[in-house]
């Protein structure tokens, strides 16, 4: 069954890696970056499961308290990016562009 | 039993998540993250983690996607098309995707077997309770770490609300102040 656990969390994060890449509304790009997080946590249980270790499951914690932060800085970049803009629109940022 | 559960959670993950990403509003965007976040939690149960189960369903579904709730809420509904079918990028992206998803199944289809040292959960678990093994876990193995994460959760809170925070509602000079800030002005003078 362990292989099939592993497929699931790959898909997942393909979808992630895709809308991050793809999509241009910030929320929904931080949205993606979440369920890229997820689906290493679902590997770490997995695993954890599978070797019987429990160290899987305490690393768990770790990467939701970093999503967690990430989540919290992200939105008030992306509030502080709308008042400065009116827009969260990724193709408006271009102010760097080379 | 156990596959059953396991093929229904993980396809509603799966399109719960494709969904999501082909979803136009935000506040839908964020209401199907909710579904993914409690389907992963599901298999997360069919796993034997029912405590990272909660954790999941109150922290994930439950705090980190009230807080997305209410950025969507206050930014509003905005007229961004989905995806730029027309730009060079789409294609690239698809491709590099495309490829990674490959690679990575061919490692899961090749190895189909993690490296690593079997432990012994099962034993050390047994007779106690899961909760109190992560919670020693936690406070004893990992404290350095546990308080680090305590400091980086403090500097995410003094960053957020120093960056959210409004320039123009703290300095009255401030010629930066948003262009919203200035309409209210306006409109009050």
């Amino acid at each position: 069954v362990y292989p099939y656990y592993l497929l699931v969390s790959i898909v997942l994060f393909s979808i992630g890696l895709l809308g991050v890449l793809l999509r241009r509304n910030l929320v929904v790009v931080l949205l993606c970056v979440e369920l890229m997080l997820n689906s290493t946590n679902l590997i770490f249980v997995s695993a954890s499961q599978y070797l019987s270790a429990g160290d899987g499951r305490v690393f768990v914690f770790f990467i939701l308290t970093v999503s967690a932060a990430e989540v919290a800085v992200g939105l008030a970049l992306v509030i502080s990016i709308f008042r400065r803009m009116d827009s969260i629109d990724m193709d408006q940022l271009k102010e760097l562009k080379w | 039993m156990e596959a059953v559960l396991f093929t229904l959670f993980s396809s509603v993950a799966i399109g719960a998540a494709l969904l999501m990403i082909l979803q136009r509003q935000m506040v839908y965007a964020v209401g199907l993250m909710i579904v993914v976040l409690i389907s992963i939690g599901g298999l997360f149960l069919v796993l034997n983690a029912e405590f990272l189960f909660f954790v999941q369903l109150i922290v994930y579904a439950g705090a980190v996607m009230v807080f997305f709730v209410f950025t969507a809420m206050m930014i509003g509904e905005q007229d961004i098309e989905v995806f730029d079918v027309f730009a060079p990028q789409f294609w690239i992206a698809l491709v590099i995707v495309s490829l990674l998803l490959f690679q990575m199944g061919i490692l899961v289809g090749g190895v189909a077997r993690p490296v690593g040292v079997p432990g012994q959960y099962e034993e050390q678990v047994r007779g106690g309770d899961p909760i109190q093994y992560l919670g020693e876990r936690l406070f004893r193995d990992h404290v350095v770490a546990l308080e680090g994460l305590g400091v980086l959760i403090l500097v995410a809170l003094v960053g957020a609300i120093y960056v959210s925070r409004d320039p123009g509602r703290m300095f009255k000079d401030d010629s930066t102040g948003s262009s919203r800030e200035s309409a209210e002005k306006g409109a009050s003078g």
